[in-house]
């Protein structure tokens, strides 16, 4: 793979005072330029800044992050940033100007009155919500056009914007549906628009919610997708680009929440420290003030054994066990919970049955397995008391049976409930991921445990005094 | 009469041999049997090979190749061009086609072979072999306009024309030179631009600083790739830079998916987490079970050391009581490290020695302080836990320490070991699936129960 990276850092740094920069840099790639300059020293980069043309610099501008551009955004007028703001992707510019606060009001002041009334607008929508998406670069064209005044019309328009695979066809203002510019293409110069476009597409909102968008945007598989209002009005398109970005995110979202981390903040060094304790920190602490529940479930159990020589002997052999049977537990719900996770935040709008069908197949898979990791570690506990003492008591069958069956009753509730609390949270209209790994863990050990030291005691305790 | 066998042989090496015209050869040798031809093939060398290629009609040739083995065919297609390979692909059974890739060891060989099969072909022959689905190769398709690099503008819009029908994507138009070489790109927009310039040749217009993949780049770094560059397909290009087919962004969503349901199971140790509607009891049990015997067993160890340190459990009671706790918060901390891992590893950032060094120092620093909090909190509830239970308050102090000290070390442990356990299995190249949660989980139960039990013998002075 070529480095261009490399190749425009050493095109910049031999060509520094040429005038005409732009005729070096415009062959490449915005991102590209967008990393160069970023790597780039002061002085260097507001030299580069200062010769290329506003709405190249946009271009460039669309690939940095708040905390990039807060590296020389001083160093540029204020008027000039309105005018490279301005030539930017409305979401994009909307993005910068809301992280860079002071400064990001300062220079929406001076944007012309239009396009800052259009960045107040969308500046409202929060981050998980698909109007903080809107793109305004769309083709649109009336549904009375012919085939051939509509590929005029394209022709004529295709400079001035960015997405053109897909033409939105309106009547009077409100969408009726699109056409793929490839249809537009191969159609018949003097066949009516209205005879070939299609007509069912996803009503999108602005304030619908941004996972909800990607899950439709994956099953249509379109280029873009529109934005409308109540009234039907196109407001604006969401494209590829942005889809992109929107599901890695939804699916990095999901699997921070999985494995117990707090979201990470994107713009930040990887590798901060201050950063990863920031995102693991917070769910530790909660996971200890739920942990302290097992310990003061089992200090119940304990102040009744501990009392004679005997029971404490039975709370040191109930311990043996323990953690065996809390990690089992933990390892099948964490299993369930991953697959059922999985299928919600894949599927759009499931219908109660298969909820039903889902939960009842994990019920009986927790209970096979249930069944037989019991039936091992039965078979384990005879055979290591019989190589201990060379024979069977009858003690040691109750013992081993009691161990077996907890299991059984362990592995069985927590599948089903690895399951349950995801669907839970879906049937609520919670986001399903929030239930994660070490959180259903630690409920698992809370209910295994009383579980296991209540069969334990009762039955055993007998027993042993 | 039949034929001496080699007979055949030398007339068709002499038909190839003279020097006459393509198609006097050609229908010379159609009177041959396409297992003639493919005896004969053995016998020529590199420059009669490829003129038997030109000479043959493409159907002919694949029929030549049906009758070779594939260790044969193989060896041949090492030394034939790409675009001969791809028409051969297009058209050869997929029984022959299954047994030629499984018999290619390299793996990535492998994946450019499979890359020059047609999507809908590849499909099929991936789910007779069980393939690494990783590499841009196995998602890749032949969905896109090619255009010469010798048209101009209106010969250029009138080809995309054409040919629109028949693809999915025209977004994104490449520009190949007479040898198939990928030597520019345009977009369909700057195509429309252009178009009251007709006589522009497209060669003047076109972008030359390409950015493309092989069949062999990671489906990850393709990803990466696709959301710097906002484009809506990548096109896919051989070793010798011959465009044989692009991804698109719809395929590449999909795989995007796909990692992310990899990194899922790898942290929820299952062989896989997508689910269909159809999902059994049975086929349940067959992902999860065979994880869940060996656990069982990994987890007896923990039953072991308990049960080693039975007199001092029968000593003080209370050391059980907060087993659960100090198990389960290094368990928590060590899936969170893992799960920083998992990440890092499928986005390839952790290839240098460097970044896995300072990777490895931020996790001990990280687990080093968040056991810190974890300790100084817990040290506080035990205290106060003991107060309510009445115990004497030296005693309590002691127990307190102990906790909070065995939470402090189990907890840096365990975030280590979280982060170690999936690189080491990494460079030793065994199945990632060894690092998925569950198993760390576990072996940082065995950890921090000695650290646990040896904390707190060594400590607590009633248990000497």
């Amino acid at each position: 793979m070529i480095d261009y990276q490399n190749e425009i850092t050493s095109l910049i740094k031999n060509n520094l005072d040429y005038p005409h920069m732009i005729d070096l840099l415009n062959p490449y790639h915005p991102y590209d330029l967008s990393r160069v300059i970023i790597d780039l020293d002061n002085d260097s980069r507001l030299k580069i800044i200062a010769v290329l043309p506003d709405a190249f610099l946009g271009e460039i501008f669309e690939h940095l992050t708040v905390n990039e551009i807060k590296l020389f955004i001083d160093d540029i007028a204020i008027e000039r940033l309105a005018h490279i703001f301005t030539s930017m992707d409305l979401d994009l510019s909307v993005d910068l100007i809301r992280g860079l606060k002071k400064t990001g009001i300062k220079i929406l002041n001076h944007i012309n009155f239009k396009r800052k009334s259009r960045i107040l607008e969308m500046i409202h929508y929060q981050a998980d919500e698909i109007g903080s998406y809107l793109n305004d670069g769309f083709l649109s064209i009336d549904i009375n056009l012919t085939v051939k005044e509509a590929m005029r019309f394209v022709t004529e328009h295709a400079h001035e914007i960015d997405h053109i695979s897909i033409v939105y066809v309106t009547s009077h203002q409100a969408l009726i549906g699109y056409i793929r510019l490839k249809d537009l293409i191969t159609a018949r110069a003097n066949e009516l628009l209205k005879d070939i476009i299609e007509t069912r597409f996803p009503k999108i909102y602005l304030d619908d919610d941004v996972e909800y968008v990607s899950r439709i945007m994956q099953e249509t598989r379109e280029s873009s997708i529109p934005i409308i209002d109540e009234g039907d009005h196109l407001l604006g398109v969401v494209t590829h680009d942005d889809i992109m970005d929107i599901v890695a995110l939804e699916e990095e979202e999901d699997y921070t929440k999985f494995a117990g981390l707090s979201e990470l903040d994107h713009d930040q060094n990887p590798y901060s420290l201050k950063q990863s304790i920031r995102s693991r920190l917070p769910w530790l602490m909660i996971l200890l003030v739920l942990s302290m529940v097992t310990s003061l479930i089992l200090s119940v159990f304990d102040a009744r054994l501990s009392l004679s020589a005997p029971g404490a002997k039975l709370a040191s052999q109930l311990a043996v066990f323990l953690p065996l049977i809390l990690g089992m537990a933990g390892n099948t719900g964490t299993q369930s919970l991953a697959v059922t996770i999985r299928y919600l935040s894949k599927n759009e709008n499931i219908e109660t049955h298969i909820l039903k069908t889902m939960i009842y197949r994990e019920l009986k898979t927790g209970l096979a397995q249930g069944v037989l990791i019991g039936i091992i570690v039965f078979g384990m506990i005879l055979l290591n008391r019989y190589a201990g003492q060379d024979q069977l008591f009858k003690l040691d069958y109750i013992y081993a049976l009691v161990t077996s069956v907890s299991i059984f009753i362990a592995l069985f509730i927590s599948t089903t409930l690895g399951a349950l609390i995801p669907m839970f949270m879906y049937r609520i209209d919670r986001d399903p991921a929030v239930a994660s790994g070490p959180f259903i863990t630690t409920i698992s050990d809370i209910i295994t445990l009383s579980i296991y030291y209540a069969i334990g005691m009762s039955i055993l305790l007998p027993y042993y005094l | 009469m039949t034929k001496f066998m080699g007979q055949f042989i030398d007339e068709i090496m002499d038909i190839l041999n003279q020097e006459q015209s393509e198609s006097i050869s050609r229908d010379l040798l159609d009177n041959y049997h396409d297992y003639e031809i493919a005896k004969a093939m053995f016998y020529m060398d590199n420059s009669l090979l490829e003129k038997l290629y030109h000479v043959l009609p493409i159907a002919s040739l694949t029929d030549v190749f049906e009758q070779l083995d594939p260790e044969e065919a193989f060896a041949y297609f090492e030394k034939m061009p790409v675009t001969t390979i791809i028409n051969i692909f297009d058209r050869i059974e997929t029984d022959d086609l299954v047994d030629i890739i499984e018999l290619i060891d390299d793996k990535e060989k492998q994946m450019i072979y499979l890359s020059m099969i047609p999507s809908n072909k590849r499909k099929v022959i991936q789910s007779y072999l069980h393939f690494d689905e990783d590499m841009v190769g196995s998602i890749m398709n032949n969905n896109y306009i090619k255009i010469d690099e010798n048209l101009n503008v209106k010969k250029a819009i009138k080809a995309v024309v054409e040919a629109a029908p028949d693809v999915e994507y025209i977004h994104n138009i490449y520009v190949v030179d007479d040898y198939g070489h990928l030597v520019g790109a345009l977009s369909l927009k700057e195509l429309i631009n252009k178009g009251n310039r007709k006589s522009t040749a497209i060669k003047d217009i076109m972008n030359e600083n390409l950015i493309y993949l092989y069949p062999t780049t990671e489906i990850e770094d393709a990803i990466e790739m696709m959301k710097n560059y906002d484009f809506q397909l990548l096109p896919v290009i051989s070793s010798d830079k011959i465009l044989i087919g692009i991804i698109s962004f719809d395929d590449t969503l999909e795989a995007l998916s796909e990692e992310s349901s990899q990194d899922y199971a790898s942290l929820a140790g299952l062989t896989d987490v997508e689910i269909s509607d159809k999902e059994t009891v049975w086929s349940s049990l067959k992902k999860r079970l065979p994880w869940l015997v060996f656990l069982l067993f990994v987890n007896l160890i923990t039953s072991s050391i308990i049960a080693s340190y039975e007199t001092e459990l029968q000593a003080l009671t209370t050391l059980a009581i907060f087993m659960p706790l100090i198990l389960s918060m290094a368990g928590n901390s060590s899936t969170q490290g893992l799960g920083v891992v998992i990440r890092l590893f499928a986005k390839n950032q952790l290839n240098q020695s460097q970044s896995i060094y300072k990777h490895l120092i931020r996790e001990f620093l990280t687990g080093f302080i968040n056991g810190l909090f974890v300790g100084l909190g817990l040290f506080l509830m035990v205290v106060l836990f003991n107060y309510v239970r009445g115990v004497a308050f030296s005693e309590s102090m002691e127990f307190a320490l102990v906790i909070a000290l065995s939470v402090q070390v189990a907890l840096t442990v365990a975030t280590l070991v979280g982060s170690v356990i999936p690189l080491v299995i990494n460079v030793l190249k065994i199945d990632p699936a060894a690092a998925s949660g569950p198993f760390i989980t576990t072996v940082n139960d065995i950890l921090s129960l000695i650290i646990y039990f040896g904390l707190a013998t060594a400590f607590i002075s009633n248990l000497n």
